[in-house]
């Protein structure tokens, strides 16, 4: 097949924009750590949450991918694949802010009164910590086979290795479908360690889907204006990310629905106190917000078929879905017990997360080939005039970069 | 653009079939008398669906007492049947909607008559919620019309009524959903056919179509639109129905995740109906070329994928039952296992969870009687899981001295009975009469699988060297 | 309109895009391309414009889900608001189902006549086919000739060009079955508007007359075969649906107590009548008081001195149950003055049941017994 080795370069501007952010995120923690530790441990588990989230997405893009035997995204997934790497970062961050920081916690508090034996067993902190240990190491362990694999590819073409990661594509989603409910329930839904809904894990999942294909599709759309990857990542690529974006905030608006719905409906005093205390003062317009953020505005803004193919437009309408996530995150645990939140330190951990889950990412993308080239699929991937392939046009051996 | 295809990838149409053969492998059957085959089938579920009617006529004159109902168990068989039977439906506008979204093309050699399959099964479920009423034949009050009680309107907060608008809806979308997909199918249809009442017929309901180019551009334009809507709507539909359970007190019905759980579970089911019936099709009427391992392959993995979200929605529900620390919570899902219907409930385990785990094995997937044997399996897991959700929770809630049990009456199993018979009595007058697969739809793919521009010139060659004439 | 129109019939599809693109790259006026399954990229080759009919779609979907909100805000908060449960009477999550159907079925039926008004299709419709062969497997490309830059020569040579399987010029008259279809929507729309027009005009000058029910489907219920229990009935006493019941009627399973309400026959029943109940019966002494707590104590108090709460707000007290006729009395008479009453007192028959009575008795004795110990 045709070699073509695209390669990426991480430009000088970004990075340096990124190394600052992560500094002040860095700084920003540290001093929330000292005078706010309240605020900074649970915002530390916020946004390692957040990175864990979008290499689960980067993950199951992947596995998606090769599971339902997808040719037209082949040409970009070495992007989601680069989203893996924030696994590890963000599980560490977890896991120090699990560790840490019990008080984020309420029934790490003896005197704090658990409903039932299996709870009291449960949320025990050896437990609980070896859980969120085991959970990590088997996300990271299975997706990173599908990065390990993936790789290999590269190097001798062989497609044993596409049969190979569609099984481990198979287990990843099995691990990752058996675990991803288990650790929402224990790091945010233990919060509230009275209240419970089954349909948490599920709505969290459809969080993590909308933010992990908004990054995707945002550093498709970096890595298109960039250079070469243009060829790569058509307009028709584009339009077809859209149409997932647009129908995965539809998935989530009516996850949102089903769950406040069922809870408004059956009016039981132990489930609603969840949602009353979001529909209090400054939280009330925060609750709309969250709604109009995730939900509505892309369901909007994305309806028309021109919409979802018009760069600027879709880098607008994903970060309006990154800043949802946020706060969404933010809406699920903050309002417990009312913890008067610090702005400046949320703000300044937040970005600064941001930015160092892009220097993760950028490195993880120059470590291989941004084009997976003896992929078996991949010529469904990349355009095509009558008889010309359209790896012609992307010239060999370029890099991107400034 | 050309759309080019990895050589990996097994043709969907096989045979090397030309345009003309396609519509006559398709198109054939439906002139050919009718066979014997057909004939004893027909009547065997005719049959059947005449014992149904009997027992639905028998019931309805005399009185939802010739049922099992007691004050506890208020519902058991006739809503069971009614929440299988659309969740059967559901598969059906999967494949055509959501498949469609999803630019999978092997759903063209089943949609046509995964969408009849939807038709049929929700007219099945319509039966249930009207027959279980007490007064049938003041069903028309559930419409909201200005009336002189008062006008005493419906109860918009009711999950009841939000059934019988989505139900409805749900049928009058897929039936033109359907309808627009055999516009095409039926011209071609006309155009083959003699001069006769059956040309008469075809040519009324083809609606004069021509394969005018112009036309074929909205068309698709309508398809896409009818896709895009009937995707929410069969999601919103079985949500629906799920929230019949989900918005009341009762432990084991009020979850917040029945409504996606239940959608996963509609699929599941519904699947495992059309890929049953899709494997006699193609066996009976020789169509392997078109409905083949490939397709059986797909479906097998989407039946496997929404078993194991089935066996996820278990586990998530009795962790959280357990975790909950509600006493009501942990004793509903206790009985279950443990219960006077533990045997069903571990026949819907069996059968759900574990049984399609054999198709993780390719052998499987590709082996027709094991996958066959499998669906069947599925269906009946299906059935047990709605009883069990069902009859279980009512028979065993907060107050120990209102338990009761439930056992079916004849009436029932009669009127259960009869619904297959009347799905299965449309399923083969559909497949007599109508064309079973979207030709249009099949042939693009057809043409689409071949290398440009050899193929033209040999198809070319072929015509002028007195090909079909 | 008289130009004849030059068809060109090609065995695959990709022939008839090559033949399109080139067709027009000429400038020649393509009518039309008829194929059996829609070609990929020919409504680009052929230049149509993009279909409006998502944006019809669209505008049915936001007036379904526009009606379908209004109309239950209306029937649930306005017209008739009625209390379920204690949802609010704008209970807006629960209209979101149903709405959402309704956007469903209106944007999807709209849109489907929307296509077929557009592209004239209709059941009965004579199909204007161009050749027998299109739905099955071939394609077929219409160009109109015009004079100088499509003639016929040029554009047959095109159609040879791109593997052509027949060329054929036609007439329109020949080639379509009818000048114009057979469907007039301007017809159709008059007669609709005419009809309405009748409908109205009719409704008004029959009036409505809303004392008048409409049709009753299924009147048993409505004009039910029993009497109505509080109308006119003119056949009866009284022309009263409701009637006592006769005169001497009694409850089942009781003898009637052939006693007048006056002190005479006090007397006599306290001579007739025993106690069915044993004195030493500890239970239904306990009744008793009960009873007596209930019925008895307002007006003679909790030790029967007649100094219930009712007495002391104006009500004649009753006479001690401790006095000297009180004591001297005897059950059965203390069992008629509870049925019949006795000067200021009422008849208490209706609210204590017989067996009641003889238990209020025991339980009188036992106050006065107590007072005597006490004394």
């Amino acid at each position: 097949m045709n070699d073509v080795e695209l390669r990426f370069e991480r430009p000088a501007g970004p990075g340096r924009a990124a190394t600052l952010l992560a500094v002040i995120g860095a700084l920003g923690f540290g001093l929330g750590a000292i005078f706010t530790p309240d605020v900074a441990g649970l915002q530390l588990l916020l946004v390692g949450f957040l990175g864990v989230g979008f290499g689960l997405a980067g993950a199951l893009f992947v596995a998606l991918q090769y599971v339902t035997g997808a040719g037209w995204s082949v040409g970009l997934r070495r992007v989601p694949e680069a989203m893996i790497a924030l696994l590890p970062v963000g599980g560490v961050m977890v896991l120090l802010a699990l560790v840490a920081f019990p008080s984020i916690y309420p029934w790490t508090d003896p005197e704090v009164h658990l409903h039932g034996d299996l709870k009291h067993a449960w949320l025990q902190r050896p437990f609980f910590l070896a859980r969120a240990v085991v959970y990590l190491l088997i996300w990271t362990a299975s997706a990173y086979a599908l990065v390990r694999t993936s790789r290999r590819q590269d190097a001798d073409g062989a497609i044993s290795h596409t049969f190979a990661n569609r099984r481990w594509s198979a287990l990843f989603l099995v691990l990752f479908g058996g675990t991803f409910w288990l650790a929402s329930y224990d790091w945010l839904m233990s919060r509230e360690p009275n209240w419970v809904s089954t349909m948490y894990g599920l709505y969290n999942f459809g969080g993590l889907f909308t933010s992990g294909l908004a990054v995707y599709l945002l550093l498709v759309l970096w890595l298109r204006q960039l250079g070469p990857f243009r060829a790569v990542a058509t307009d028709k690529h584009l339009h077809d990310l859209g149409k997932l974006l647009f129908a995965m905030c539809i998935f989530w608006l009516y996850l949102w629905y089903c769950q406040y719905m069922l809870v408004w409906f059956v009016n039981n005093p132990e489930e609603t106190v969840h949602y009353i205390r979001r529909q209090e003062g400054i939280w009330a317009s925060l609750f709309s917000i969250n709604v109009a953020l995730n939900g509505v505005i892309p369901f909007l803004v994305l309806l028309p078929k021109a919409m979802k193919q018009n760069t600027k437009v879709l880098v607008n309408v994903c970060v309006v879905v990154l800043v949802g996530r946020c706060l969404d995150l933010y809406l699920m645990t903050f309002p417990e017990d009312n913890r008067v939140p610090a702005l400046a330190v949320m703000a300044a951990m937040t970005l600064g997360a941001l930015g160092l889950y892009f220097l993760v990412v950028c490195r993880a993308l120059g470590k291989a080939s941004l084009l997976p080239r003896h992929d078996p699929f991949l010529m469904e991937s990349l355009p095509h005039e009558h008889g010309n392939h359209g790896l012609s046009s992307i010239s060999t051996n370029s890099s991107e970069g400034t | 653009m050309v759309e080019v295809l990895s050589p990996l990838r097994e043709a969907l149409v096989q045979g090397d079939k030309s345009l003309s053969q396609v519509t006559d492998d398709v198109c054939n059957p439906l002139d050919r008398k009718t066979s014997r085959l057909w004939w004893c089938a027909f009547v065997v579920s005719f049959a059947v669906m005449m014992l149904g009617v009997v027992a639905m006529t028998y019931q309805i004159l005399t009185g939802i007492g010739t049922w099992g109902l007691n004050r506890t168990v208020g519902w058991a068989f006739d809503i069971t049947n009614f929440v299988f039977w659309v969740g059967i439906g559901h598969a059906g506008t999967l494949i055509s909607a959501i498949l469609f979204l999803f630019r999978q093309k092997w759903r063209t050699a089943v949609n046509r008559s995964a969408e009849a399959m939807t038709l049929f099964a929700v007219m099945c479920a319509g039966l249930f919620p009207l027959i279980h009423m007490g007064r049938p034949w003041l069903a028309f009050w559930m419409a909201p019309y200005p009336n002189d009680r008062g006008s005493l309107w419906v109860n918009f907060r009711s999950p009841l009524i939000w059934d019988f608008f989505a139900i409805s809806t749900y049928f009058l979308i897929s039936l033109i959903f359907w309808y627009i997909g055999l516009i095409p199918d039926l011209a071609t249809v006309r155009d083959r056919t003699p001069n006769g009442w059956r040309k008469r017929i075809f040519s009324f309901f083809s609606l004069g179509w021509n394969g005018s180019f112009r036309t074929w551009h909205r068309y698709e334009v309508v398809y896409l639109l009818l896709a895009g809507l009937a995707t929410p709507l069969v999601v919103s539909v079985h949500s629906i129905v799920s929230s019949d359970f989900a918005t009341s007190l009762l432990p084991g019905w009020h979850a917040t995740i029945f409504p996606p759980y239940f959608v996963a579970g509609a699929i599941f089911s519904g699947m495992s109906m059309v890929l049953c019936l899709m494997l006699i099709a193609r066996k009976v009427m020789h169509l392997e070329d078109y409905i083949t391992l490939r397709h059986v392959d797909a479906m097998c993995k989407m039946i496997l994928a929404t078993s194991c979200m089935v066996a996820l929605a278990y586990g998530i529900e009795f962790f959280s039952a357990l975790y909950s620390g509600n006493p009501y919570e942990h004793f509903a899902f206790m009985n279950r296992a443990l219960g006077p219907l533990a045997w069903g409930f571990w026949i819907m385990v069996a059968c759900n969870v574990l049984i399609p785990q054999l198709l993780w094995f390719r052998q499987v997937r590709t082996t027709i009687a094991v996958v066959f044997v499998i669906t069947i399996f599925v269906n009946i897991g299906m059935w047990f899981e709605r009883f069990i959700i069902i009859v279980s929770s009512l028979q065993r809630d907060f107050l120990p001295s209102s338990w009761a049990s439930y056992t079916p009456t004849l009436v029932e199993i009669a009127t259960l009975l009869g619904s297959f018979g009347l799905f299965f009595t449309c399923f083969l007058l559909f497949c007599r009469f109508l064309p079973m697969i979207a030709v249009a739809e099949i042939k693009a793919v057809a043409a689409g699988q071949g290398h440009p521009a050899g193929h033209s010139a040999a198809r070319a060659d072929k015509a002028a060297n007195g090909g079909d004439a | 309109m008289n130009q004849s129109l030059l068809v060109g019939t090609f065995a695959n599809e990709h022939d008839l895009l090559h033949a399109t693109k080139a067709a027009r790259q000429r400038g020649f006026p393509i009518v039309d391309a008829y194929t059996p399954y829609p070609v990929h990229g020919l409504d680009e080759a052929m230049g149509l414009k993009p279909s409006r009919l998502g944006a019809v779609c669209l505008l049915c979907g936001l007036f379904g889900v526009v009606t379908a909100m209004a109309f239950q805000y209306w029937t649930m908060a306005i017209d008739w608001p009625i209390n379920v449960g204690g949802r609010p009477f704008n209970s807006w999550p629960a209209f979101v189902p149903v709405a959402f159907e309704v956007l469903v079925l209106f944007a999807g039926f709209g849109v489907v006549f929307a296509f077929f008004g557009v592209s004239r299709l209709f059941p009965g419709k004579t199909a204007e086919v161009i050749g027998p062969r299109v739905s099955n497997d071939q394609f077929v490309l219409v160009i109109e000739a015009k004079d100088n830059a499509a003639d016929g020569d040029s554009v047959f040579d095109l159609f040879r060009e791109h593997h052509a399987l027949a060329t054929e010029e036609c007439v329109p008259s020949e080639a379509s079955s009818g000048a114009a279809p057979s469907f007039s929507l301007r017809k159709w729309n008059i007669a609709l508007i005419v009809l309405f027009a009748l409908i109205g005009v009719m409704n008004w000058i029959m009036g409505s007359d809303t004392q008048q029910h409409n049709v009753e489907f299924l009147p048993e219920m409505v004009h039910a075969v029993p009497y109505e229990s509080f109308a006119k009935q003119d056949d009866l006493p009284r022309k009263m649906a409701m009637q006592p019941p006769p005169e001497g009627t009694i409850a089942r399973g009781q003898l009637p107590l052939h006693y007048q309400a006056n002190p005479k026959d006090a007397e006599k029943a306290g001579k007739e009548l025993v106690s069915p109940l044993k004195a030493s019966d500890e239970t239904a002494r306990k009744r008793g008081a009960v009873v007596y707590a209930n019925y008895c104590l307002m007006c003679h108090g909790g030790a029967g001195e007649g100094d219930g709460p009712v007495s002391k707000r104006g009500v004649p007290a009753p006479p001690s149950l401790h006095a000297e006729k009180a004591l001297k009395i005897k059950d059965g008479q203390i069992f008629h003055i509870i049925t019949y009453g006795q000067a200021n007192m009422a008849a208490y028959a209706a609210q204590v049941p017989r067996g009641d009575r003889w238990a209020v008795i025991l339980h009188v004795r036992e106050l006065q017994k107590a007072k005597g110990a006490g004394k």
